[in-house]
């Protein structure tokens, strides 16, 4: 069984390795992903959301489903502790 | 609940830490369209700012009684604000997030659209705030009297 671990975790290793030699350099710009929406997001990023952040303008205009996804899972988290925890109501009274 | 900790160099520190904490998380809310931060990250510090008051004087005392209830209201009407600002493009015919056609009375489109993500931003912080702070008010409130 361990055997058959290191051998697994081996052929993972080297397809990783080898792969990550194909990823293109950080800020490549003729590379895959920075040729779809990235030049529209840096050209008309501004006239579009308001945000001279980009990243803001990404965050809450662009991709705005998301951030409102995300904001709910952290209300609904809020609200699974509360119940699971059993806060009383009067939270200040009780001793 | 544990009674607060008598100590005057934590009191202190915390008088000076935690206008300073609550003034930059605010800077940061409202500083998230032209540097870097956000609501997320705001709302996150302010809760922490809150937290520090929570930790150094204990729930008891009244000037942090944001109680379970207010909490949970702040929570749940932010996101509701936030849903709010990010319908509203959907009654004027216009598709999610666009703010072009909401009828504000403004020129500028752009000035529009960084004011009502603005206000989507302020939503997000504190649904983020107060849900921080409901987060940590659940665990102390678990602990038995010590």
């Amino acid at each position: 069984m361990k055997a058959l671990t290191l051998l697994l975790f081996l052929i993972a290793s080297v397809l990783m390795f080898t792969a990550v030699e194909d990823l293109p350099s950080l800020g490549e710009r003729d590379a895959r992903a920075s040729q779809h929406v990235s030049p529209r997001y840096i050209e008309k990023g501004y006239q579009e959301t308001g945000a001279r952040n980009l990243v803001t303008g990404v965050l809450i205009d662009y991709r705005g489903i998301d951030t409102l996804g995300e904001t709910l899972v952290v209300l609904i988290a809020g609200i699974a502790v509360t119940f699971l925890l059993r806060i009383p109501l009067e939270g200040d009274s009780d001793s | 609940m544990r009674e607060p900790f008598p100590s005057e160099i934590l009191e202190i520190a915390m008088r000076i830490l935690y206008p300073m904490i609550l003034l930059f998380s605010f800077y940061v809310v409202i500083h998230g369209h032209t540097s870097p931060g956000g609501g997320f990250q705001g709302g996150a510090m302010a809760a922490s700012g809150f937290i520090l008051l929570r930790l150094t004087l204990g729930r008891s005392d009244s000037r942090c009684s944001l109680s379970r209830l207010s909490l949970e209201r702040m929570a749940a009407l932010s996101c509701f604000a936030f849903l709010t600002i990010a319908f509203l493009p959907g009654l004027f015919g216009n598709t999610v997030f666009d703010y072009s056609a909401v009828p504000l009375g403004m020129e500028n489109l752009v000035h529009k659209r960084e004011l009502l993500s603005f206000l989507a931003e302020m939503a997000i912080g504190f649904a983020v705030f107060s849900v921080f702070v409901l987060i940590y008010d659940a665990f102390v409130s678990q602990e038995k009297s010590l």
